[in-house]
């Protein structure tokens, strides 16, 4: 090779290393930008989450989740997850949500009552399923309703369970038990067939448990306020009794107890005009 | 190569060399204002949510003031918040102190840290005493420690 041609070599290959950094700088540049501005959405995204969340503890209902990114969402027991573990958002209430895009997504609360408020249950709806069930208007009107041949999420009740069909969820009633994709839950109240049809199983168990222990806490917390109060100390006694016995059946997980027992004896230290529990 | 071909390389390599070190710079200033920016919107974000906890206490089941299992007075319980602050523990709610301070105090939960500043936000909140049928005023503390 002559000097020429060699020079030409030498200053096509600097070019073309040089121009190869000048091109990994900008491209690693680029995805470092979009991971920064994914981070920010990410935040803001559970900040409008908040937002909504505290809303509807206290006042709205239901409510869309107005936001202009398209995310993923994943679920866990005490969070959600952003964009692929961008974001964390904690959620402190009991909640019922399964993993998706975050697209068309609503929320909804409603008050846990046994006799006495146990908390407000929120619902995060993946609104690009369709939901179905058997019983009419058993989905309230912003839920995207499908039919009997084209659904994605199915409440059947009346002791009638189809048995599993390809790619669609199936959420049995029965008297007593909840079923998720055959997977046997206790029947607490109709609030949690619609979490049992908002969430996946594992997420429905985990809220579960937490209303559970919840309501242990209550209990306790109602028994104390019991103890404490001074008035009507025979009606008192039977409120403990009631108490003791929902408590007990509660951590021995049978949920086939009866709360009018204690609804009874909260009215009776009103008729003797007492101060009620609850 | 000749000597002036040799000069017209080293001229380029300074020239891509400083220009690198312009790009280096640039982006380490780029990154550093969008990261400090991002950092102050999570810190903003916490602020908030701390905030929010003196709306949110009253309104939990384990303080709240009902009748017949109705609602309707936003009012905080004393014998419940008296309960509630024995089993506390139970509950978590990240390095803070909540305290109700009303003819005496009731220290609802308590996890201080070991170091760090304190934040504090309080509120006047409406506590009713069902020993005495009455309501009264009280001043709802909550501490963080950040």
């Amino acid at each position: 090779m002559n000097k020429r041609g060699f020079e030409l070599q030498f200053n096509l290959i600097f070019v073309i290393f040089v121009g190869l950094i000048i091109f990994g700088f900008f491209l690693f540049f680029t995805f470092k930008y979009i991971d920064l501005q994914k981070e920010k959405e990410s935040v803001e995204i559970a900040r409008s989450m908040d937002n909504i969340i505290r809303g509807l503890k206290s006042t709205t209902q239901y409510k869309e989740f107005d936001i202009n990114f398209n995310f993923d969402m994943d679920v866990h027991c005490n969070e959600i997850i952003i964009n692929n573990g961008l974001y964390r958002q904690k959620i402190d209430s009991i909640f019922f949500a399964s993993a998706g895009k975050g697209k068309d997504l609503w929320f909804w609360s409603q008050n846990l009552k046994k006799p006495f408020r146990i908390d407000t249950l929120l619902f995060i709806i993946d609104n690009s399923k369709k939901y179905y069930s058997t019983r009419n208007g058993f989905f309230p009107e912003f839920v995207n309703e499908g039919s009997s041949s084209n659904f994605d999420v199915g409440v059947f009740f009346g002791g009638i369970c189809p048995s599993s069909i390809n790619g669609k969820k199936i959420v049995c009633v029965d008297s007593n038990k909840i079923f998720i994709d055959g997977e046997e839950f206790p029947f607490i109240d109709d609030s949690l067939v619609y979490g049992a049809a908002f969430s996946s199983a594992e997420q429905f168990e985990c809220s579960l448990d937490k209303i559970v222990d919840k309501w242990i806490n209550l209990i306790d917390i109602y028994l104390s306020k019991n103890d404490r109060s001074n008035d009507c100390s025979s009606v008192r006694e039977n409120v403990k009794v009631e108490l003791n016995i929902i408590k007990n059946s509660l951590i021995s997980d049978n949920f086939a107890f009866d709360v009018e027992g204690l609804r009874n004896s909260n009215t009776q230290l009103s008729n003797h005009d007492c101060e009620v529990l609850y | 190569m000749n000597r002036k071909g040799q000069i017209g390389i080293q001229e380029t390599m300074l020239v891509v060399f400083v220009f690198f070190i312009i790009l280096i710079i640039g982006m380490i200033l780029f990154f550093r204002v969008s990261i400090s920016s991002s950092e102050a919107e999570i810190e903003e974000y916490n602020e908030f949510k701390f905030k929010q906890l003196i709306d949110v206490i009253p309104n939990m089941p384990e303080l709240k003031y009902s009748r017949y299992g109705i609602e309707d007075v936003w009012c905080i319980d004393l014998l419940k918040a008296r309960a509630f602050s024995e089993i506390s523990d139970k509950y978590d709610f990240g390095f803070k102190r909540i305290t109700i301070n009303s003819s005496d105090t009731i220290i609802l939960y308590d996890n201080p840290a070991q170091q760090g500043s304190i934040r504090r936000a309080n509120s006047p909140v409406c506590l009713y005493d069902s020993r005495v049928g009455r309501f009264g005023l009280a001043n709802l503390i909550v501490e963080w420690w950040t």
